[in-house]
This record gives C-alpha cells, structure tokens and sequence, in this order.
C-alpha cells in the first residue's frame, strides 16, 4: 500500500501544489486552533515558511527532491533545532534554547520535510495519559474527551487531525504507541538504540527511543527509515504464508477486554487464513515487568533531573514531581537487580517466544481508550496505579529493546482498538511488513481525510 | 535518601506517602520478582536464587545483527 507521504510526494512533483502556499494554508488553520485544544506547543512559521519555499525553489530547478518532499511534518517538543528553544512540555521557565539540530531532525530537512513546529508532549516525556500540569492536553481528534495518551500526545493529535502527515515522538514505556492507540493511529518504536539520541532530550537513558506516529505503516516505515537505517544483516520479513505468530494464551492479558479478545482473535483467524501459522504461548512472566522497567525509568530519569529538582521543585508539575520521588527511594542494588530481572526476562522471551515464532501479536490498551477525567488522579500514589496499568502491555518492548508497531485494527463508536506486532531485536522490517499485511487486510476507513491530490 | 536534601525543601505529605509506597514496592516487585526464580534458560532446570543472582549480568542491549 501507498503512503500517504508518497503520495503527496508524486503529487508535489507533478507540479500540483505550491509548497510554501500549502505551508502557509496549514500555519493559518493551526494559528486559529484554540490553545487547550491545539496539539502544537509552538509554531516556528518564518523557518517553516522558508523550508518550504527552499523546496518549492528546487523542484522549479528541476533538482532531485528527498523522498518527504511535499510533506507537512511536526514533532514533539524534546527536540533541539539550532536558533530555537525546546521546551519538554515542562513549566515556561525550563525552556533551553538549542545550541545545535537533532540527527533526527536534520535528516528529516535532509529528506525534504517542512517541520511546522513543536508538538506538546507530557512534562519531561514522565506521563502516559497526556496530562500536562502546565499546558493542559490537546483534545484527542479520534475520540471526544478521550486521553490522547502520552507522552507523545501532541504528536498523536496532530497526525489523527490531519495535521501533518507524520511526528516524531519518543517511547521509554510506550510513549509512541500509546498515543497512537488513542488516537487511532499508527506508531513505531524502533529496536532500542536504531535511532540516533544526539539532542534529544533524555528520561530513561536504557529504554528511551525515538519513532515516527503516522496515519499509514508506509508512512510510518518510510519516515523511520530515514531517521534511522537498519543495520544491512538484520533480520528480513517473512512472507505471510510462512509467518509463526505468537498470541497470548496466559495471564499477562487477562485484564484485556471482551471485545479487545474478540477483536484480536479475528485478526488471528484472518492471518491464518493467508497461511501464517497462529501459535499460543504462555507469555505471564511478562507480568513480573513492571515494577523493575519503572524502577529503571525512574532512577534513571532521577539522574536527568536531580540537580533541578533540588534547585527549582516547583519548576515540576506536582505528578512529574512525585514520580521523581520515586527515585528517592531506589537503592542503587535495587536498580541493578531490575537489571538482572530484565535480563532473564530477556532471555525467557527469546527462548520461550522468539524460539518459536517470528512475531508477537499483543493488545497495545487493554480496551478503547479511556475518557480523560478518570485518569486526571493528582500526585499521590494512585499515579502509580495509573501509569502501571496504562503501560502493562508496552512496557515489555520498551524494557527489553524490541521493536514495536501499534496499528489500529477496529474503529468502535467510543475509540479504536489497537494492536502492537512485536519482533526480536533488529527485526524491525518484519514488524513493520505484518503490520503491512494486517493495515491491508482489514482496510480500516481513514481516520483523516485522504490526500487531496490521491 | 534524606527528601529534604533531594527536593531542597521538606517533602509534602503526598511526595511522602509515594516515596514509602516505593520503598515498599521494591519487596515483591524487585527483591522478591518471581523471575528470579525462573526455571529456565538453556536447559538449565532449576537454579537456586543465590547463584542465578551471582551469575546473571545485569546490563544488556540489542546486539547488532552479524
């Protein structure tokens, strides 16, 4: 299947729009959004202006043009670019101006994008509801009064509403796939270490990740790709009709849904209807993962944030703030034996699941997505309930450095239902071609307006 | 860790309440986790909790595909 981005690509080239206009056209309609609403933190229109019209100026030359050319892309706002500042999602006076471009986004311009701006993120990225203390959550386009989840809920936003074709955002425990799920789009957490972390802003050294959320897999490959080529010996895609994939049969999906399992378990019949073969696995030990990746998040992101927090508390949102304390009370031998539970978590998965299948089917929320007001719980220890239970089925990618694609396979009346495929290290071309396969099978009417030019 | 040293100023009672449900967290999720007792990895049937502990190496990352 065509993405979207091609497809405005082909359009661009052939002469049917004008770049900067369309820049301009886009900045208008962001300018007019209300500010509680809107998924932007802040626009940067005379640098976007000038990206776009640098374009527009090459492809009259009639110069080779990268494969974003004609693309309208933003991202989170943990970014550096060189002359801006970035701001974190934290309180105005935390904002740094940037003293040199992220690799990431540097290879973006390279590739052609128009980058509109920075996109509202969770405070410090700590947060997978998409509260934000300081500047609110944006409105989640998918499902009124919804959570856009976190941290990345600016960049699930945008690309559900059209904003954009696609966003970076960053994952530690399912900050990309999260907000994809609510949004009821599609997001990519690369192979732990794929993406370049230069000038990106930190939370958890050991698990942090940066991915595209996009409204195609094409999309979403394509942008990733660019960020982030993939080593020429990692593992290849398996055709659908040789392809073992892995449910889970135990309990670490137990608190899932009726219509999630029945949702799931259609995917499954269709899968092997084209020949994959469904294989049941036994995966509960991944329950035991919580508390070691948020006690490893937490430590590491105390490293981050230590200095600050004794100097500035109340620079941090009462939430953010509380999920620091957390780290006071982790002994460094507490830290490293959470290590020593990853690692032999690690290597159970491998033995027990990637010994006997090529990919993992999981739920990425264990339903719909939540309405909002029941998750706004303040700073006591009902955070911690919160946070475990929206990222039980993420965290174990996160934790153990796998590839992940959240894709939404149902549209329901109150939200979409969302799936992560999940692979072995490095296998990150397999994950993105079954999620491919299922995107095509199911053929989900879009959740934004197709492409002008399509 | 003193919470008036790590905050530069005395704790609230919520940042209190979440630092003590930490540290008692760290028991069953982290000191007692039951993948410490796993009976698993390359054949290896049982392994008594103590060895497995001096025996696991605590920091990984993806390899890079030979």
């Amino acid at each position: 299947m065509t993405g979207r981005i091609e497809i405005r690509r082909r359009a661009y080239l052939a002469g049917a729009f004008s770049l900067e206009e369309e820049a301009d056209r886009a900045l208008g309609r962001l300018r007019a959004l209300p500010m509680a609403e809107t998924p932007f933190a802040a626009l940067e229109p005379a640098r976007s202006l000038a990206q776009a019209a640098a374009l527009d100026r090459a492809r009259a030359r009639g110069d080779a043009l990268g494969p974003l050319a004609g693309a309208l892309l933003a991202h989170k706002d943990m970014f550096d670019r060189e002359g801006f500042s970035t701001g974190f999602g934290a309180h105005f006076s935390r904002r740094q101006p940037a003293a040199g471009t992220a690799t990431v986004l540097s290879r973006l311009d390279a590739a052609g994008q128009v980058d509109l701006g920075r996109l509202k993120m969770s405070e410090f990225a700590m947060g997978p509801t998409g509260h934000n203390h300081h500047h609110g959550m944006p409105a989640n386009p998918a499902v009124p009064g919804a959570i856009t989840g976190g941290s990345s809920s600016g960049s699930g936003a945008a690309v559900a509403a059209g904003h954009v074709a696609a966003a970076l955002g960053s994952d530690t425990g399912g900050s990309i796939r999260l907000p994809a799920a609510c949004n009821g789009v599609v997001g990519f957490k690369p192979t732990q270490g794929r993406a370049p972390m230069d000038r990106t802003m930190p939370l958890g050294y050991s698990q942090d990740c940066v991915g595209p959320l996009a409204a195609t897999v094409a999309d979403a490959q394509a942008v990733l790709s660019l960020i982030a080529p993939l080593p020429p010996a990692a593992p290849k895609p398996v055709p659908v009709a040789e392809l073992r994939v892995g449910f889970d049969t135990g309990a670490f999906t137990d608190g899932i849904s009726a219509r999630m399992r029945h949702a799931l378990s259609d995917l499954v019949a269709r899968l092997a209807a084209m020949g994959a073969r469904p294989v049941g696995l036994d995966l509960a030990f991944l329950s035991h993962l919580g508390e070691p990746a948020n006690v490893t998040a937490m430590a590491e992101a105390a490293a981050v944030h230590a200095d600050a927090l004794a100097l500035a508390p109340d620079s941090y949102g009462p939430q953010v703030r509380a999920r620091l304390v957390q780290a006071a009370a982790i002994p460094a031998h507490a830290y490293l034996r959470a290590q020593q539970i990853r690692r032999v978590a690690h290597d159970r998965l491998t033995a027990e699941a990637f010994g006997r299948v090529d990919l993992l089917l999981l739920p990425t929320l264990a339903d719909t997505p939540p309405q909002a007001a029941l998750l706004d719980v303040g700073d006591g220890p009902g955070v911690d309930s919160v946070v475990a239970g929206l990222t039980r089925l993420t965290r174990p990618a996160s934790f153990l450095g796998l590839p992940a694609l959240s894709l939404p396979i149902a549209r329901l009346a109150d939200g979409p239902l969302s799936v992560q495929v999940i692979g072995p290290a490095w296998a990150d071309d397999r994950v993105a071609a079954l999620a491919l396969t299922i995107e095509t099978a199911l053929a989900l009417p879009a959740i934004q307006p197709e492409p002008e030019y399509a | 860790m003193d919470l008036t040293d790590y905050l530069g100023r005395p704790p609230t009672p919520s940042e209190t309440a979440i630092f003590r449900d930490q540290q008692a967290r760290l028991g069953p999720g982290i000191f007692e986790n039951p993948l410490l007792r796993s009976e698993i990895v390359e054949g290896i049937a049982f392994v008594p909790r103590a060895a497995r502990l001096m025996t696991t190496r605590p920091l990984i990352e993806p390899e890079l595909p030979q």
